[in-house]
């Protein structure tokens, strides 16, 4: 109650304006720059703690202490004592508490003690037993003695393994451990080897469980960031393609893949992209969806600003636009940057199809949202306010069928829209074996018993099917969502009133979902504002005529086709002999 | 300086037409016919015209002041005090306009749709969505304006196709109406029909320059005559000039008789909604102006916490008029027959006093 109260009370106190960091796509590089700076500037202590100065006497330090002070490595860089290593990684992962760290101390070649680390699951152990242990602790891997330093001459003579990292750092050797990596900490070294042994168990690639498609690729990501930044560079095999990983969470530090093509992205939206991963001050990052949010221009708008697919290849043809694809570990999601309202409506399948055939399914589509969003308001205003404009025949069918119904329209639609969305949820929860009953409780209890119980009218029943078909024809999770909340929107409006009051929202979510902005770009770009964009926002032109990509993305490369893509029309090509 | 956002030229065009072609949905047609009869479909395009001559003065003002709005030019030219008060009036007038097509707009849907709805309700329910639009700022006005101005041109296209079979040819006789004198006084004095234009002036911080200013005003101005001669024409093969005269919406009245068979009659739904929603941008637009050039005149930086009142106001102003024929023969009749003078003339005054003035300067950079 007291947030209402407060609410209220702001929209009549003026508030200085918070001056938030507004980020725009501009054409010049200049003055981006300018803004890059800045931020940089002010985004390099994003996410930090403020750090306070307690003041006060402190005690005088004893002998050893001072001894001990001098004589240690700065904070947080490894020192060449293997037993304050072996400390402080204790202390760092809290063992013995922590029974998933295992720490094995041993010698190598008999000689030297040293100990490795790692996650219990989240190594591969044959790796560590015949390729870490044994090539360590075999005396006839080492000469009698080592010159230099011995992590040297391990890395260089004794691990054969394909990838080893040394640091000095306590802080990305733990980071690094905790993602599947084994450290090897050596006595008498200010650095450790860590070595590449991931191996815990992940799901295999499947199907496409939300974007089916007919004819094109049946892959979807999985769990793993490695297999989906695969499953995406076996697409793109080009050398320009990027993958930069990021830590997003403070407590989980979860990998982020930040994946784009230089020389065709624009550089001002992956500095961007990185300065909001940064700039996230957050506990537990998880899967794509809970990124989006976090990263997403306008959190409190009803639609999504961030693209949101299980396809590889979908993600591929994004970023081979000049957009960025974030893959965060553990979700089988790509989340790409930026995207407008029209690409929400699109799907694979229009690429695999001709043209025309693409386009009629994008008819289709789009008139399903447009149905399962508007149908319910219209129908309630029509039956409510404006009867006259029911033709006769209809009108008294339909005053037929309500005729033994106690309630008003809007309580109707209202009933059996709730109903329909608990079935829905309910289909989601339940275990698929009892998915065939509750399609019978559905059909049965909510259909025919509903109408012989005159709770509802048969055209309800009717106007619940076919918006619910139109709501699954949406090919894109996120804005299906927004669809369904936007149905009740024009329900309630269109009982308050008739088509004036659905005039009045329409009106009202078109005009905030065209001050949308997803990373700079207008939501509804290219339409509004209008750019030059290739045939392929409603209708989706032949793939030849796609000859440039889209210009509110900026990128370096417009081109994506020659003058003429379809070359072996020209006739008589280049070279050819008579 | 607040912060209006950007747009280009085709999102200014859209805009700009659907401000100047909602005037058709309403009681300004029925007046027209009145006073030209049925010469009322080429009036409209000598208003055109002259609004096109009229564009050129704000045209060139703007020129001499690149970079600069209309309302930075009133205060650098006639001062800071009388540029003041020329500000005071436009802004005043916008709002003004707003509020009288808001009651206009709420008195013929308790005509036609809600006759049973009080019109403190009606207005209300626009104020709502006026305010909320208005917060997102002339950004989200002008490309919701760009958005739905394909939907609202098919709509207004094909209610005029539609009517087809009711136009009946030998309507448009007597060709020259009461009289080519009385139709050209008319025509030239109602050419504040198209004097919204001048928002482009005023938002001139907003487009790339004077060059897209022109462009975009005299498209917009060309586009709309074309729109409201057509529709202007459609009525008058309709509709006996006679009988158009006492219609308070005819081309509400226009697709309501439309019928071709039992189930496609009464198309009253398309054209209510491209009817409601263009007028929902257009009078947004013009109260957003409004409110913009206030903030401007009182160097208020933030736009936002002026709106809630404003629209208050703006509803207050809405209720004020007593009736209907108060709307119609004072508000509208008005707004239309002198509107040029704030249009047109004002501007035209400070275009005239910026020359001398550089004519001055001129000269006594000669003489020394």
């Amino acid at each position: 109650m007291s947030g209402v109260i407060n609410t209220i009370k702001n929209l009549f106190t003026y508030k200085e304006p918070v001056n938030s960091e507004g980020f725009e796509l501009l054409e010049k590089n200049e003055v981006s720059d300018e803004q890059g700076e800045d931020r940089g500037d002010e985004s390099e202590n994003a996410g930090g703690e403020p750090t306070k100065r307690k003041r006060g006497k402190k005690p005088p330090l004893k002998v050893e202490e001072w001894n001990e002070a001098k004589n240690s490595p700065p904070e947080g860089i490894l020192s060449s004592d293997l037993n304050t290593n072996l400390k402080k990684i204790k202390q760092e992962f809290l063992v013995p508490k922590n029974s998933d760290v295992v720490i094995r101390e041993f010698k190598i070649a008999q000689k030297i003690n040293a100990f490795i680390v790692f996650i219990d699951g989240m190594v591969d152990k044959a790796v560590v037993n015949d390729f870490v242990l044994r090539q360590l602790m075999d005396p006839e891997n080492f000469p009698d003695t080592i010159q230099g330093s011995p992590v040297e001459y391990i890395v260089d003579n004794v691990l054969a393994i394909n990838q080893l990292e040394r640091v000095k750092e306590y802080e990305k050797a733990v980071k690094e451990v905790l993602s599947g990596l084994t450290a090897l900490f050596i006595d008498g070294c200010s650095e450790c080897i860590l070595i590449e042994t991931r191996g815990f168990e992940k799901r295999s690639i499947e199907k496409p469980s939300l974007e089916t498609v007919i004819r094109g690729a049946q892959e979807a990501f999985t769990e793993n960031l490695r297999t989906n930044i695969t499953l995406i560079r076996r697409i793109i095999k080009n050398r320009h393609l990027v993958t930069e990983f990021v830590s997003v969470g403070k407590t989980n530090n979860a990998n982020c893949g930040i994946m784009y093509i230089e020389g065709i992205v624009n550089p001002d939206i992956v500095k961007e992209v990185k300065r909001r991963l940064e700039g996230i001050d957050i506990d537990l990052v998880m899967g794509g969806g809970m990124l989006g949010q976090l990263i997403e221009d306008s959190p409190f708008a009803l639609f999504p600003q961030v693209l949101s697919t299980e396809r590889p290849d979908r993600t591929a043809s994004l970023i081979m636009e000049g957009r960025v694809a974030l893959i965060v570990d553990g979700a089988p999601f790509a989340e790409v940057v930026p995207t407008t309202f029209f690409e929400h409506l699109h799907t694979s399948e229009e690429a695999f199809s001709v043209w025309y055939f693409g386009t009629f399914l994008r008819f289709v589509r789009f008139f399903g949202m447009l149905v399962s969003a508007i149908l319910p308001g219209m129908y309630i205003a029509l039956t409510t306010y404006h009867q006259e404009m029911i033709p006769t025949d209809l009108l008294a069918t339909i005053a037929l069928t309500r005729e033994n119904v106690p309630f008003p329209v809007l309580v109707e639609v209202l009933i059996m829209e709730i109903s329909f969305e608990l079935i829905r949820e309910a289909g989601i929860r339940m275990p698929t074996v009892i998915g065939p009953a509750l399609g019978i409780i559905g059909a049965l209890i909510l259909g025919q018993a509903a109408v012989a119980a005159n709770l509802v009218s048969p055209i309800i029943i009717i106007i619940i099917a076919i918006t619910g078909l139109g709501s699954f024809s949406g090919p894109n999770y996120p804005l299906a969502f927004s669809i369904r909340i936007i149905r009740f929107i024009f329900s309630i409006f269109g009982a308050i009133a008739g088509f004036y009051g659905i005039s009045v929202a329409i009106f009202i979510i078109g005009g905030v979902a065209c001050g949308i902005k997803s990373f700079g770009v207008p939501y509804f770009v290219p339409i509004a504002p209008r750019t030059k964009s290739g045939p392929d926002i409603i209708i989706r032109g032949p793939i030849w005529h796609q000859k440039e990509r889209p210009d509110y993305l900026n990128p370096l490369d417009k081109k994506r086709a020659g003058d003429n893509a379809r070359g072996w029309t020209k006739g008589e090509q280049k070279g050819d002999k008579k | 300086m607040i912060q209006q956002g950007k747009f280009g030229i085709h999102e200014a065009v859209s805009l700009v037409t659907i401000i100047i072609v909602t005037k058709v949905f309403f009681t300004s047609p029925a007046l027209l016919i009145q006073f030209t009869g049925t010469a009322n479909w080429y009036a409209t395009l000598i208003s055109a015209g002259t609004a096109l001559f009229g564009f050129t003065f704000i045209y060139l003002l703007l020129k001499d002041y690149p970079g600069r709005n209309l309302i930075e030019i009133f205060e650098i030219v006639l001062g800071r005090y009388i540029g003041f008060i020329f500000s005071g009036i436009f802004s005043l007038w916008f709002i003004f306009i707003a509020a009288a097509f808001l009651r206009e707009f709420a008195e013929v849907l308790r005509v036609y749709v809600l006759p049973l709805s009080p019109l403190s309700f009606i207005i209300g329910m626009f104020v709502f969505g006026t305010t909320i639009l208005s917060f997102m700022g002339l950004e989200s006005i002008v490309r919701f304006a760009k958005l739905s101005s394909p939907v609202i041109f098919i709509g207004y296209i094909s209610v005029q196709f539609l009517s087809w079979e009711n136009y009946e040819f030998h309507r448009i006789f007597p060709i020259y109406g009461y009289g080519i004198k009385t139709t050209l006084l008319h025509g030239i004095a109602r050419s504040s029909a198209y004097g919204e234009a001048v928002i482009l002036a005023v938002f001139a911080g907003s487009l790339q320059g004077v060059q897209h200013i022109k462009k975009a005003g005299y498209a917009a101005i060309f586009i709309s005559g074309l729109l409201i001669s057509s529709a202007l024409l459609s009525f008058t093969l309709v509709f006996p000039y006679t009988t158009a005269q006492e219609i308070t919406s005819l081309m509400y009245q226009m697709t309501r008789l439309i019928d071709y068979g039992r189930f496609v009659q009464r198309l009253d739904p398309i054209f209510f909604f491209i009817w409601n929603i263009g007028t929902f941008i257009a009078i947004t637009a013009l109260f957003y102006t409004g409110v913009n050039i206030y903030c401007h005149m009182f160097r208020i930086q933030d736009i936002k916490p002026v709106l809630i009142p404003s629209n208050i106001v703006l509803f207050a102003a809405a209720m004020i008029p007593k009736d209907m024929p108060i709307i119609i023969m004072g508000y509208v009749q008005g707004t239309r027959q002198y509107g040029w003078i704030i249009y047109f003339l004002m501007p035209l005054i400070v275009l005239i006093i910026s020359r001398l003035r550089k004519k001055k300067i001129k000269k006594g950079a000669v003489q020394v």
